[in-house]
């Protein structure tokens, strides 16, 4: 399928309002996810699992990558200029596979929530803050949510909030 | 109408035939004695009733020659009435506080040797006591506004019957969770998928909390209202081999212990009939897509392996939501609490109402209450601080209001609470899927005040911080106003089920 492009000029330099928004649809029929501090380019495919669609779209200095499951689950990768994923946000009726996602971030994120796990008063959301990975969310059965990232991998002059 | 009718017809007619199944299957069977074969079948038109309603039983015998009919108990509850020799109407008491079955036995006339029964569930009171408090170990932890209420689980069809107490009422989940160490000795049929493997149920969250263990099969009893035949999910003690999709890779904790749940069970009595459908969608038996999510894992009476994977599960055998399976008032719930003066207190008694405006009841109406429904993932949007939030719900589960905001946080330990310096008194604007608009006042006190109360469970004015503050876009994780359960101090707050019709409207949806 022929990429669909659209450009917008951009009329001010304050980010991220503004920036040249290329949309690019593609129909991939390997959709994937590219792990947390892993390369976009390098990803581990589960193509028995999914067939569902991934949209890209393209900031001045960062692209996002959204794909959907097709249990409705909503995962973006956050992709550096040089390749790199420095954060991932999702929703969905279902966590997404966090070892897959985490990638090598996995562990520090297991023994985080290990570490920080109180006795259970009532579902709570999840706000861990370390150094070097970030990993906030929650929600209900059936409605969950969160987001995870590597400060240090940040580009310059991206915000966490963009992560979402 | 938003769900797909089709997945409506295929639950509600499995539905049908449990309702069915119930009935011929309360003395073993469509038949029993001699009598050359002659067989007969028994239906009835609804296979639970109210106080006072009525119910008809058909029979079909082979020979073509008819039945009489008996009633066991033979007084006490209910009467037969309108007997032909192919159909009976069974009536309830007009009064009735427990929930009971009656037994209709329906003779041959040709063979009188023959004979078949079926059961009525006999509904009794709808109003279930709830009780905030300390937990169920308040020398070793404290909970904070958790709504208990107790269960009564029997094997169905006997008088083989655990009472708990302690069970977390929750509106943002469905299915009854019952810790495997809070009955002991209360053998439940397990459910099987006729090879000898066992179905397993998992529910798991962000912070690496999960709950595992097999699905079994009670009456359930809430309040005066019986739910036969109720699939549950009984979470396993110990240190069971799980699943890592289940697990989180084994990293995860199960919350097996009364400490680690701060409750010996859950009753999720939220939205949906199953903890695996959502606007009229079923995710878990196949019907939606061919991927299999991580609730429903099958495996031998060994146990599972760590690399066992989930597996589709027809609805009528998925964990249910328990009110689902009551009958005439099947519909949904209302909940009730009073309004705390002061806003901390050791504890607080109110309600939780089975059925919306459900026939034979007076007490559960609607009301002046404003109906809310939702889009597709059960939401609806408050306006909060000029922030739009798309994907808002009401959910007793939570402890407090989780919301964005530029509100103070506590310090350590306590910060991921809110600690302004004054009480806060806020209003938010909340608006329905299509119809449903109002706006809600409410106060956040600081939270290590609050809990400077060490003696009391009940916090009206809790606050929390959930999201970034004004970043919420469509679909992200900071468009959520979780109004967890202070919302429900001084109102009377209606969950709907999903499909169900109610007299505001088919659920699901939130009314108050």
């Amino acid at each position: 399928m022929k990429p669909e492009t659209q450009r917008e000029t951009c009329r001010t330099t304050r980010w991220p309002q503004c920036a040249a928004v290329v949309l690019v649809i593609l129909a991939f029929s390997l959709p994937s996810f590219a792990e947390l501090g892993g390369y976009a380019d390098s990803v581990e495919v589960d193509r028995a699992k999914m067939k569902a669609s991934t949209k890209i779209t393209q900031n001045k200095s960062y692209a996002v990558h959204e794909i959907t499951t097709p249990n409705k689950i909503v995962v973006r990768e956050y992709v550096s200029a040089n390749g790199r994923v420095f954060g991932v946000a999702w929703r969905g009726p279902f966590l997404p596979d966090l070892s897959q996602i985490f990638g090598s971030y996995f562990q520090q994120y297991a023994d985080a929530v290990k570490a920080e796990h109180r006795a259970y008063s009532g579902r709570r959301p999840v706000d861990i803050r370390q150094p070097g990975f970030v990993v906030q969310g929650g929600g209900h059965m059936l409605g969950h949510f969160g987001r995870a990232y590597v400060p240090t991998m940040l580009p310059e002059g991206v915000s966490s909030d963009a992560i979402r | 109408m938003r769900f797909d009718r089709r997945i409506l017809e295929r639950v509600a007619s499995a539905l049908t035939l449990v309702a069915g199944t119930a009935l011929l299957a309360a003395c073993g069977g469509s038949s029993s004695g001699g009598g050359g074969g002659t067989t007969i079948s028994l239906s009835a038109s609804a296979a639970a009733v109210n106080p006072g309603q009525s119910t008809t039983i058909t029979a079909v015998v082979s020979d073509g020659k008819g039945v009489t009919w008996s009633l066991s108990p033979t007084t006490g509850l209910g009467t037969l009435n309108s007997q032909t020799s192919t159909a009976v109407t069974y009536t309830a008491p007009a009064v009735n506080a427990a929930g009971a079955f009656a037994t209709i036995t329906a003779t041959s006339v040709g063979t009188p040797s023959v004979s078949t029964s079926g059961q009525i569930t006999v509904q009794g009171s709808n109003v279930v006591p709830l009780t905030v408090d300390l937990g169920p170990v308040p020398t070793q932890a404290l909970a904070t506004n958790l709504f208990y209420t107790s269960v009564t689980l029997c094997v169905p069809g006997t008088t083989t019957c655990q009472t708990v107490d302690h069970i977390e009422v929750d509106t943002g989940s469905q299915g009854l969770r019952i810790l495997e160490s809070a009955i002991p000795g209360l053998a439940l049929p397990q459910l099987t998928d006729g090879s000898g493997n066992l179905f397993n149920n998992c529910v798991s969250f962000l912070d690496g909390s999960y709950l595992w263990g097999p699905v079994q099969q009670a009456d359930v009893t809430i309040g005066g209202e019986i739910a036969a035949q109720t699939f549950i999910q009984v979470v396993s003690s110990g240190t069971p081999t799980v699943p890592s999709s289940c697990s989180s890779n084994g990293s995860g904790t199960l919350e097996n212990t009364q400490l680690s749940l701060l409750a010996n069970g859950i009753l999720g009595v939220g939205l949906e009939p199953t903890d695996c459908t959502q606007a009229g969608l079923n995710f878990c038996d196949g019907s939606f897509s061919s991927s299999v999510p991580p609730v429903y894992y099958k495996c031998p009476s060994s146990g599972c392996g760590t690399s066992t994977g989930p597996t589709f599960l027809d609805a009528p055998d998925q964990v249910a939501n328990p009110v689902a399976n009551l009958g005439p008032d099947g519909n949904g719930v209302l909940i009730t609490l009073p309004a705390l003066t002061p806003t901390h207190q050791s504890t607080v008694s109110g309600s939780m109402i089975l059925g919306i405006g459900t026939s034979g009841r007076t007490n559960n109406g609607l009301g002046t209450a404003t109906v809310f429904d939702l889009d597709s993932t059960d939401s609806f949007t408050t306006t909060f601080s000029a922030q739009t939030l798309t994907s808002s719900f009401i959910d007793s589960g939570s402890n407090a209001y989780f919301f964005p905001s530029t509100q103070t946080v506590c310090a350590p330990p306590d910060n991921s609470f809110y600690c302004p310096s004054t009480i806060q008194h806020l209003s938010s604007i909340n608006q329905g899927f299509s119809q449903g608009l109002n706006t809600v006042n409410f106060e956040i006190e600081n939270a290590d005040t609050l809990f400077s109360n060490v003696n009391d469970s009940a916090f009206s004015t809790l606050g929390a911080p959930a999201g970034v503050f004004n970043n919420c876009i469509a679909g992200s994780g900071d468009c959520t106003f979780d109004w967890g359960a202070p919302f429900f101090y001084g109102k009377t707050v209606f969950t709907a089920i999903d499909g169900q019709s109610t007299p505001g409207g088919f659920g699901p949806f939130w009314a108050y």
